[in-house]
């Protein structure tokens, strides 16, 4: 199948081929007894090539027929696009002819011919191209009967005599047609609506397949659009829609029955009518079915199902299949097709699988792992080789069908088992420890012992460095208590001593008031709200005492700061109702804190309010108080709203702290990701909403660059994370740039917001304390980015090649991070990274000294970040001499905190 | 027309924060709504197979933050989209005057090659919620959608399902259109991604 085939399907998608054509002839043979050859055909689909030599305008001269009705800008589309549309016109005819001679009258209405006459009903279209080739007098008689018809539907007929037209060839110029009305089963309308600009007809033949999807552009339309709504920019549904004058018409001819079955509601307005229904349809359709309008897909045009022609038959059509659009759900064909691309899909995840679970690695975890899986592993030969016999229980399908794609599936269990792999490792190392220390021989803390073993060094490429892969200093489950954080200040220790415990072991969990006070008092150091040494250091009780009152007074000045800085907009809302900018401002604020962390109790909806219905969540209320042109903010309650919407006072406290914030640094103001900023501190600062603003104000000091308006923040520390996976793990981003995926858009979540998204509440207030510190380095955060790609840089390498496979991988990790292995791998990484640098400068040290009185060589730029420089050519020898030079990015990785 | 390649339609979803994007994608793909819905942070996307036309297809639907700040990451999102659907609250003048700033961002962006006829689809968001507080009325909404080359226009509700199915099943449809109108134009690599004989060999060689 080749391309050029398949855009030719899905252009002319609606059009029927010419397989189906002879059908409309046979059904008309049957109609009317004696059938004549297929040369009657009365409807084809040309191509526009063939038409070219057909001469005098392409029309049957002087072979009428009586136009009952017609209307223009009836269109057919092909395609979506409004370019390709054909428009033209729809037509009632009535021809004369004698029975015995032919059945496609407007090819041969001789009606002079003896025998029994018969007059045949017939619905045409004609594109407006083939109109224009037509006889002015033909041209003339279709606009007459248009005009007529509009001013009035039934008696216009009668008025002043019949107008005689031609008809379309028997090759119908592209899409035209004309069939007898006898041959059609049932049309399908949806009038006008609000997602279907213009209503449509389509027209079932009995012989089950539909005609080109008519349009009726009636706004379009001169004659419907004067006289009934004088703003033609409004076509008002309905009221001058142009099928129901068809229609009007069409029962003056013929029985018209509107099928039941067909809810409205349901089907976006569709109607099935059936045109001279059988006795048993009529049944049928008049009695309606539940389960019947469910079937259809709420789908436009009818699609054409290349079924074989039926022959024509006696008995009426079974009337299900004369539903164009049930076709495709109930054929069974398409439904083949879903269930055999499922099965691909596992038979894909089925092989890659057993590949990832027959990894040494992932052996021992095999007999874990849930039957489904399981079943993907039997692989014949890896068993042989373990001894064991494949599981048989499961379906892998059951697994599959519920991934996207099957690499991705596959990435993700190839996680899960490098994971069980790693947890049983350490399990099994831990248990040895306990084992060693209770014959009295192990001196190592189990911790020390843990870690030493955690996996973070097997990941590492080994060839930082010559010298011995640093080990982790943290020790978390040794966290500061209220008691530890007393005696750093009683002991006179220093700033750079505090942040340093405090990267290592971080704050206790613990939910007692006192203990919770460490952590608090711990986070208004880190984010530089009061500093460390006030009221003096040491000083036993007295200088406890003092640092007590002079940090309580420190906060007071504070909270005395934020309260202005908040009355100042407030007056100004109060007064006038606030600037436009900041109204705009207050609705992003306020739809984002309603959708912070709804997840934790404290900024849970009230339950009340949820019980009574209310779904004001997702941002009703904030429309209320805009459109209200009001800027409604109390901690309380929120009584600018009715009462309709019952806020959660702490969600109030945090869109306030917000507003003060985006008047308090106007330049930046408020950024989608300072809600997530602001909650974690919130809560740690007891719901304080002045000290959460200024803890907010101290994390932006922070992180402000991540949140400029032009990105340049973002772009520079991604561009920095590039530059030190290729200094750190020039195979990954080797992949990654194969991947497209060098711009590390799947780690811009994880920058901008610190990773709250990536661990659990709980887990991200561990982490941000970490990284406050500031410890080794100010951008720590990238060292933690880092270390989560190289945990999971085998399955990255092995499985996604796709820019949006990464994505989607990385967004999916969400959740399932360990945060302290994380960070014991970023630990190692940092130091890694360093001893890196301290070696390479080095290196180049001993270089200048030896090209001592040779040119200095200029540095490289910033921009190009890292690259690789050879020396000489490229000889094998020279290539593992390759030498990595560190950019100003990179170096500035290396500053951390300074007193 | 046994064995029809798969075709991969990339969708984007666009419109002011808290219009319902997610809530809307995740409806259509997930069949269910959640509360619990954060603020999108960068982007996301979530696919689905469906028939359209006969064949089946699978439409990925690219969800992006709402905040203009972030648009100029768009680029690398926007770029090979077939569609493009632009979400607004019909409780909500703001997000629905943004439409027009939406679609120019788009069309500069992801630079179509027939810009004039990229198909967009416009759904207007939340109508579960009480008449009394909707403020942009359909007359509205049908008038910018006509004036803009008349996109198909949906009014939904990703809480309750209303209209959701209908609107994707179009929006898939008229990136059908548009991804054979690309291939017409350009030669695109291959938009396969999960036909097994294209994958590459990913054994271990262990």
């Amino acid at each position: 199948m080749t391309t050029s085939d398949e855009v030719n399907t899905a252009r002319h998608s609606t059009s029927s081929d010419s397989s189906s054509l002879i059908n409309i002839s046979s059904i008309s043979s049957r109609q009317q007894a004696n059938s004549p050859s297929s040369t009657n055909t009365s409807f084809e689909h040309v191509p526009d090539h063939a038409q070219k030599g057909d001469s005098g305008g392409g029309v049957n001269k002087g072979k009428k027929a009586k136009l009952l009705y017609c209307k223009s800008h009836v269109s057919i589309h092909p395609t979506s696009f409004n370019k390709d549309n054909i428009s033209g016109y729809l037509g009632i005819v009535e021809v004369e002819h004698a029975v015995p001679h032919s059945l496609a009258p407007h090819l041969d209405s001789t009606a002079q011919n003896g025998g029994g006459r018969k007059t045949e009903t017939l619905v045409t279209w004609v594109p407006d191209e083939l109109l224009d080739r037509m006889d002015v007098e033909d041209r003339e008689g279709y606009r007459r009967v248009e005009g007529r018809s509009n001013q009035s539907e039934h008696d216009g007929e009668e008025e002043d005599g019949f107008v005689f037209v031609s008809l379309p060839p028997p090759k119908g110029e592209k899409y035209a047609f004309s069939i007898p009305i006898t041959s059609i089963y049932s049309i399908l309308v949806y009038p006008p609506s609000l997602s279907h600009w213009y209503g449509s007809a389509t027209f079932n033949l009995m012989g089950g397949i539909s005609l080109p999807t008519l349009y009726f552009h009636d706004d379009e339309s001169p004659l419907l659009a004067t006289p009934h709504a004088p703003n033609t920019q409004q076509p008002l549904p309905r009221a001058q829609w142009g099928f129901p004058p068809f229609l009007s018409l069409l029962e003056s001819r013929a029985t018209v029955v509107r099928s039941r079955l067909l809810q409205s509601r349901k089907n976006m307005g569709a109607e099935l009518w059936l045109v001279n229904p059988s006795k048993s349809d009529r049944e049928v359709h008049e009695a309606g079915l539940e389960e019947e309008p469910e079937a259809i897909p709420p789908q436009r045009k009818p699609v054409l199902v290349n079924q074989p022609s039926e022959p024509p038959k006696t008995v009426p059509y079974p009337p299900k299949q004369s539903y164009p659009n049930t076709a495709v759900l109930n054929n069974v064909t398409p439904k083949q097709t879903l269930m055999t691309s499922l099965s691909n899909l596992t038979n894909l995840s089925r092989k890659a699988a057993s590949q990832v679970l027959s990894h040494p690695l992932a052996q021992p975890v095999v007999p874990h792992l849930p039957p489904a899986v399981r079943s993907l592993v039997h692989v014949p030969g890896e068993w042989e080789r373990t001894g064991r016999l494949p599981p048989k229980t499961g379906k892998a399908s059951d697994v599959a069908n519920e991934f996207e794609s099957a690499r991705l599936y596959l990435a993700r269990w190839a996680r899960v088992v490098a994971e069980e792999g790693e947890k049983a490792r350490r399990d099994e190392i831990a248990s040895q420890a306990r084992l060693r220390r209770s014959s009295g021989s192990g001196s190592l803390s189990p911790m020390e012992d843990l870690e030493s073993s955690l996996g973070v060094f097997s990941m590492l490429p080994k060839s930082y460095s010559k010298r011995p892969i640093p080990n982790p200093t943290r020790t978390p489950q040794h966290p500061i208590t209220s008691r530890d954080w007393e005696s750093f200040a009683a002991q006179g220790r220093d700033e750079l001593y505090v942040r340093r415990e405090i990267f290592k072991r971080g704050f206790t969990d613990s939910t007692e008031s006192e203990e919770k006070k460490a952590r608090r008092e711990g986070w208004e150091v880190l984010l530089g709200i009061i500093p460390w040494s006030i009221g003096g250091l040491g000083g036993g009780e007295l200088g406890k005492e003092k640092r007590k009152n002079q940090r309580e007074e420190a906060r007071k000045a504070k909270r005395q700061v934020y309260q202005g800085l908040k009355s100042k907009w407030k007056v100004e809302v109060n007064l006038s109702g606030g600037r436009d900018d900041w109204r705009e401002e207050w609705h992003r604020i306020d739809v984002d804190c309603r959708r912070t962390d709804r997840n934790q109790s404290i900024y849970a909806v009230p339950s009340d309010a949820a019980k009574n219905g209310n779904h004001e969540k997702e941002g009703g209320g904030a429309a209320t108080s805009l459109r209200r042109g009001s800027i409604a903010d109390d901690g309380q309650g929120d009584e600018e709203e009715g009462g309709v919407a019952a806020l959660n006072p702490h969600i109030a406290a945090l869109r306030t702290i917000l507003m003060t914030y985006h008047t308090y640094s106007p330049d930046l103001g408020y950024v989608q990701g300072m809600s997530d900023l602001l909650s974690p501190i919130y809560v740690v600062f007891d719901a304080n909403e002045a000290d959460s603003f200024w803890g907010l104000v101290g994390v932006m000091k922070m992180m402000e660059s991540n949140f400029l308006r032009d990105q340049s923040g973002m772009k520079r520390k991604l561009s920095t994370l590039q530059q030190l996976i290729s200094v750190m793990d020039p195979e990954l981003y080797a992949h990654l740039e194969r991947t497209d995926s060098l711009n590390l858009f799947f780690c811009f979540r994880w920058i901008l917001i610190s990773f709250k998204r990536e661990f659990k509440f709980e887990q991200v207030i561990k982490l941000w304390e970490v990284l406050w510190t500031n410890h080794y380095s100010n951008q720590f955060i990238l060292f933690v980015a880092l270390a989560v790609l190289q945990s999971h840089r085998d399955v990255l390498i092995r499985y996604l090649t796709e820019f949006d496979e990464v994505l989607k991988y990385a967004n999916d990790l969400s959740g399932t991070i360990d945060l302290d292995t994380t960070l014991a791998q970023a630990e190692v990484l940092f130091l890694s990274f360093k001893t890196l640098v301290e070696d390479l400068d080095k290196e180049t040290q001993v270089e200048q000294k030896g090209k001592e009185g040779l040119r200095h060589r200029k540095t490289l730029s910033d921009t190009s970040g890292v690259t690789s420089k050879k020396e000489g050519d490229d000889s094998e020898e020279n290539k593992k001499k390759e030498r990595k030079v560190i950019s100003e990015d990179l170096r500035e990785l290396l500053n951390g905190w300074k007193e | 027309m046994a064995s029809r390649k798969k075709v991969l339609l990339k969708v984007i979803i666009l419109g002011d924060s808290g219009v319902g994007k997610t809530s809307l994608m995740n409806q259509y793909v997930n069949k269910r709504f959640s509360n619990q819905y954060k603020a999108t942070i960068g982007a996301d996307f979530l696919t689905r197979e469906l028939v359209v036309d006969d064949r089946v297809v699978t439409m990925q639907l690219w969800d992006t933050a709402g905040q203009e700040r972030f648009q100029s990451l768009g680029v690398a999102f926007y770029r090979g989209a077939d569609c493009c659907v632009l979400v607004y609250d019909v409780n909500s003048s703001k997000s629905f005057e943004a439409l027009d700033g939406w679609r120019d961002e788009f069309l500069v962006q992801a630079s179509p090659h027939d810009p004039e006829n990229f198909p967009f689809v416009v759904l207007g968001n939340k109508i579960d919620m009480e008449e009394s507080k909707r403020m942009v009325s359909q007359k509205r909404a049908m008038t910018w959608c006509q004036a803009k080359g008349n996109i198909p226009y949906f009014e939904t509700s990703a809480k309750e399902a209303i209209n959701v199915e209908q609107a994707f099943q179009t929006i898939a449809k008229n990136a059908l259109a548009q991804e054979a109108e690309t291939e017409l134009y350009n030669d695109y690599p291959d938009p396969i991604r999960i036909d097994s004989e294209n994958s590459q060999n990913y054994g271990c060689n262990c």
